[in-house]
């Protein structure tokens, strides 16, 4: 079994999902409150990795982040390298993949609450962040929990996107789902079968967790709403 | 000083020009669907006019020419709506004191809450209230906030019928006791007289009618007024005596018989419909308690019946038929009695009225 595999593939998932949470809450929640026309525009390119291969996903962060597009040449004058086949480059195409399962249970969860609560907290001197903070994410936390665990969970077992941008570098880019792979094609079955098994395990354990902490997470007043 | 000028064109076409006073209570009455609380939701900063303006005293908070929308947080208002809207994940105290400063909060919140009788309840949570202990607290977070006026939308709607009794009485003394400004928009006539001071007339968008609560609510200006508040004298009286389940009020110097409300208060409307006031001439006996001597001021022919106007210390209207009219041989100038059974005299108890002088 593939120990540093498994341990780049936590990391990567774990650091996707910390980002998706920063990107992600202004976003979800320009997207359930704006009355702006952009939003038309920004709601499908959110949406977008839903359905696009993830080869084509990973074929476009390779170029942008390559040496040869401006966004890469700046990337190397700041951090000193190329992002492409490194591990922040392999994040950067991760956050793109899984945006829309952090955003979309983000901006549902915002939508959900109900608007005569922000309506009150704006008439009682709250500012749009403050009332933010104090009434929408308590109230959406469950949705902005299941958009967190879900951005984890995608990432775990993304396979095209990190082909494409991180390579294949052991302990750097080699995920453990790169990592069966290879071990398939190496016709080493029992180490895809054991790396696998505790991919297999991990996911139960997370989506167990999330059932668990959706069910019985229930706010006060919530039930009844 | 409260000044208002608005015009509000777009969907059903709204153009509300008013002043407000700048204490007491201002009842903004009509009609459901008649703008009223769009009215207020444009005061609180929560919609926004398509032009006009509106000036809160010095301040600005809205002037389409100059382009000015002051938010609601720039507003301090007190808006309580007749869904409470109180913050389910936070308890009651914390939902109070959600407008307050967090150091002024332990002197501001419990004050607040013992006012509107919920400081018991402090620890709980709003899905363990009822449906009046919610509006309660949700009146008590309004005011905790320090607003400089506060607008309420229908707070009793919702409640059920001895719930929203209850609150009304409390809420007229929750008002006097905070002396804010506030605008309350009802349709419900009892809740209009026991609270406010001065009313606005609205329907279909328009002000109809603007004044002292018992001058509009008597002598409605135009017929579409009359529609909106029903033909109903509102008399101003006070309690003098009880006896027997019955008050006995003086009305302006004339004495008047009703049933007893049961409440403490001496101050009172007293309002008697106008097709419960029975016509008689000269002084023919009768068992009814109240018998006016009344002057008749003008008479209206209203399809099959007769709207008569009276002056008997007060203005008082009555319905008879046609052929009564010929009978009694009505005109301005003649001397009438008029007939008000005790139980028809419906008392409507002043609760935030200051006593009249």
């Amino acid at each position: 079994m593939d120990l540093q595999a498994l341990r780049v593939s936590l990391l990567l998932a774990a650091a996707t999902s910390f980002c998706l949470l920063l990107i992600g809450l202004p976003l979800g929640y320009w997207l359930a409150f704006t009355r702006s026309r952009l939003r038309l525009i920004v709601e499908p390119v959110v949406a977008l990795p839903l359905v696009l291969p993830p080869t084509v996903l990973g074929l476009c962060v390779l170029l942008a982040l390559g040496p040869r597009s401006p966004a890469g040449q700046a990337l190397e004058r700041i951090t000193g390298h190329t992002f492409a086949f490194t591990f922040e480059g392999l994040l950067v195409a991760s956050i793109l993949y899984s945006l829309p399962f952090a955003v979309q249970p983000f901006a549902t969860a915002f939508a959900g609450v109900d608007i005569r609560l922000r309506e009150a907290a704006f008439c009682l001197g709250a500012s749009q962040f403050g009332t933010f903070f104090r009434v929408i994410l308590p109230l959406a936390r469950r949705g902005v929990l299941a958009g967190i665990i879900l951005s984890f969970a995608h990432t775990l077992g993304e396979f095209g996107v990190v082909l494409m941008v991180g390579g294949n570098i052991p302990g750097v880019t080699r995920t453990a789902s790169i990592a069966i792979y290879d071990s398939v094609q190496a016709l080493d079955y029992a180490a895809a079968l054991r790396t696998s098994a505790v991919l297999v395990g991990l996911s139960l354990v997370i989506l167990a967790a999330t059932s668990h902490l959706l069910g019985g997470l229930v706010l006060p007043g919530a039930r009844r709403r | 000083m409260i000044d208002i000028a608005k015009a509000f064109p777009g969907g059903p076409s709204l153009r509300f020009e008013l002043t407000l006073r700048p204490a007491g209570t201002t009842v903004l009455f009509g009609p459901s669907g008649s703008g009223k609380t769009t009215l207020l939701r444009m005061l609180a900063g929560l919609d926004r006019p398509d032009r006009g303006r509106i000036q809160f005293g010095k301040t600005t908070w809205f002037d389409s020419e100059t382009g000015v929308h002051a938010p609601p947080q720039k507003r301090r208002v007190g808006y309580v709506t007749q869904e409470s809207a109180l913050f389910p994940h936070l308890s009651v105290m914390d939902n109070a004191g959600f407008g307050v400063p967090v150091p002024d909060r332990p002197t501001r919140v419990p004050k607040m809450l013992i006012l509107m009788g919920v400081n018991d309840l402090a620890a709980r949570f709003p899905h363990e209230l009822s449906g009046g202990q919610k509006q309660r607290v949700a009146l008590a977070r309004a005011v905790a906030a320090r607003p400089d006026v506060l607008l309420l939308d229908e707070p009793l709607s919702a409640l059920d019928a001895a719930s929203r009794e209850a609150l009304r009485r409390d809420l007229g003394r929750f008002l006097r006791a905070v002396s804010l400004p506030t605008v309350l928009v009802t349709h419900d006539r009892s809740e209009a007289l026991a609270l406010g001071d001065e009313v606005v007339l609205v329907a279909n968008g328009r002000v109809l009618q603007q004044g002292p609560i018992a001058d509009v609510f008597s002598r409605p200006a135009s017929l579409e007024a009359a529609r909106v508040v029903g033909i109903e004298a509102v008399v101003p009286a006070r309690i003098t005596g009880r006896s027997e389940g019955l008050a006995i009020l003086d009305a302006f110097g004339v004495t008047l018989t009703a049933l007893d409300p049961g409440t403490e208060v001496t101050e009172v409307f007293a309002c008697i419909r106008a097709d419960e006031v029975i016509l008689e001439p000269g002084d023919s006996p009768t068992s009814a308690r109240n018998r006016l001597a009344a002057t008749v001021t003008a008479v209206h022919l209203e399809s099959a019946l007769v709207r008569v106007d009276l002056d008997c210390g007060f203005p008082l209207a009555a319905f008879i038929t046609r052929a009564a009219l010929r009978e009694l041989n009505l005109s301005a100038g003649s001397k009438v009695s008029a007939m008000i059974k005790a139980p028809a005299v419906h008392l409507v108890p002043r609760e935030a009225a200051a006593p009249r002088s």
